[in-house]
């Protein structure tokens, strides 16, 4: 081990960089001069990328809503399961061992949302040097990586200097004049390299319209239970999903309202919820009715014979889904009325009339 | 000269940021994606470096460049001597070279500050010791080549980083020692049964 070697102290965090075929994990280690990252994939194959204080130009910090999607996901799930547990306890009377395997699933999720709870928000940390942007994989925890970025801060200052706020406004204006841009105002972000697409797919109105279809043929199956019906939404099901994949595709890097967006990630968690629940009564089902063969055929059948209007807690998760299929299809249609009506009264010229 | 790499943009939206944003204690929704976001500017974003083209000989005897004659030499190569123009002296880790010797020194693995990548031998002679347990009649065949591995390696450089890589070569030896032992013992029982 040489001196050189053990001059490196390595930096709080981990994080992984991960694609179809590897996964590789990223660790931060400081030196006296520079910042090494070393990236370790496959589990045997390590390489570094050496960031020389000298040589950073920035540090850019933007906090992501990666946080609250996995804490709304397990939230869901360690609830669901909760619930789930007990009415089951109170269907056996505490009879059943399923209600402990579901407690422990349960517990395991409450378990995880709480790790993720505690450590707090998460963000992105790129650095960018005067060749290269590259974002830190193992600063994806605001708190840890604002820590860290204040530890580093006077390590750059020490090796470049230092620069006040009034000159970096005087060196920016000056860059844009050069590049012959515009100053960026507020209300008028300025793009350089334009990412962001004009937003031209139907496929929200074929998500939405999907939506109101699935909650029509849930009305009709609370009325009308049959093996027909129970095909037919099973198929609207899948459509949706698929729907729903390509919505999120289609909508990526486009002038798409953030609203619609997140909307789009509401509808394919529903549906993820409601596969889930499906998933679970077809279980429950299968298993009472021991039919283990064709279990599939066995659980349409069933599920068909099962009268919506003599089953208070079927015919309650049947009002739910229909009520809350209709209330995004509703709520996703006035969303895109209302992004195109913007959209073509700024084509136009017209400002859309103001809020009443 | 300013270029474009100059200006900080948002790395969700790729909206160029103002300077009213830079330095600021807390987070600022960027003007685009509202995303909240911070930066940190350092001077190195308005460097611009110029260097001086090398000069060319003039006077008869004057020294020339190794690589360019006509080029007047203004430093030797630290390793191997030649007499280097501005184009071609590299300067790295205090000292000057030509770029063969960088070229060659990264190769052979003497400046220990190119090389970025290595094979992590300590893990993979440890993944060959315990790996095949889950089906353990493969350790019939990979115990014998953990151990020769892990041996062959013993000195090799395995990080750019100080590990304990001697810990993890000595548990696969031991695990693959026992393993061995084991089918030995095991082969001894069948023979003399």
């Amino acid at each position: 081990m040489t001196t050189e070697d053990q001059e490196y102290v390595r930096l709080p965090g981990r994080g992984q960089t991960s694609s179809f075929f590897s996964r590789t994990r990223c660790t931060l280690w400081l030196a006296r001069d520079h910042l090494l990252q070393v990236e370790l994939s496959a589990g045997y194959q390590e390489s570094g990328r050496r960031f020389y204080f000298r040589d950073i130009q920035s540090l850019i910090l933007v906090k992501t809503k990666r946080w609250q999607i996995i804490n709304l996901i397990l939230g869901t799930l360690t609830g669901g399961l909760l619930l789930l547990t007990a009415a089951l306890a109170k269907a056996t009377k505490g009879s059943g061992g399923g209600e402990v395997a579901l407690l422990i699933a349960g517990g395991i999720f409450g378990l995880i949302l709480l790790v993720n709870l505690l450590a707090g928000p998460t963000c992105m940390c790129h650095l960018k040097t005067a060749v290269q942007e590259e974002e830190l994989p193992s600063l994806r925890r605001l708190r840890r990586a604002r820590k860290i970025i204040g530890r580093l801060q006077p390590l750059i200052e020490q090796a470049q200097g230092m620069v006040s706020r009034e000159e970096v406004a005087a060196r920016f204006q000056s860059i844009l004049q050069q590049l012959k841009l515009p100053e960026p105002v507020p209300g008028q972000p300025l793009r350089y390299v334009s990412v962001i697409k004009p937003y031209r797919s139907r496929m929200h109105r074929i998500l939405y319209s999907l939506l109101l279809l699935d909650a029509l043929i849930t009305v009709w199956q609370i009325f009308q239970p049959s093996v027909l019906v129970i095909l037919l939404a099973m198929i609207n099901q899948m459509a949706l999903m698929g729907a729903v994949i390509l919505a999120l595709v289609k909508q990526d890097e486009t002038d798409l309202k953030p609203a619609l967006k997140s909307l789009t990630w509401g509808v394919g968690i529903y549906l993820l919820v409601t596969d889930l629940v499906g998933y679970i009564i077809m279980l429950s089902m299968v298993t009472t009715t021991r039919q283990a063969n064709n279990a599939q055929w066995g659980y349409i059948q069933a599920l068909a014979a099962l009268k919506p209007r003599e089953t208070p807690w079927f015919l309650d998760l049947l009002v739910f889904g229909a009520a809350v299929s209709l209330g995004l299809c509703v709520w996703g249609n006035l969303l895109l009325g209302k992004h195109w009506r913007d959209k073509a009264a700024v084509a136009t010229g017209v400002e859309p009339p103001p809020k009443l | 000269m300013a270029s474009p790499a100059q200006l900080i943009t948002c790395p969700q939206c790729k909206t160029v940021l103002g300077a009213e944003l830079c330095g600021r204690p807390d987070l600022t929704p960027c003007p685009s994606c509202q995303r909240p976001l911070q930066f940190l500017v350092f001077p190195a974003l308005f460097r611009t470096e110029t260097e001086a083209p090398p000069e060319l000989v003039t006077a008869e005897g004057e020294a020339g460049c190794f690589y360019h004659p006509q080029k007047k030499a203004a430093i030797v190569c630290g390793a191997c001597g030649r007499f280097l123009c501005a184009l071609c002296d590299v300067e790295f880790d205090g000292e000057h070279v030509c770029p063969n010797c960088l070229a060659s020194g990264k190769e052979k693995g003497k400046i220990k500050k190119l090389q970025n990548q290595f094979t992590r031998h300590d893990r993979l002679a440890l993944m060959l010791a315990l790996g095949p347990l889950l089906i353990f009649y493969l350790t019939l065949i990979t115990a014998p080549i953990a151990l020769i591995y892990a041996a062959r390696h013993w000195n090799s450089p395995v990080s750019l980083l100080p590990r304990r890589a001697k810990l993890r070569f000595s548990l696969a030896i031991l695990a693959a020692s026992l393993q061995i032992l084991g089918w030995t013992a095991f082969f001894i029982y069948l023979a003399t049964k």
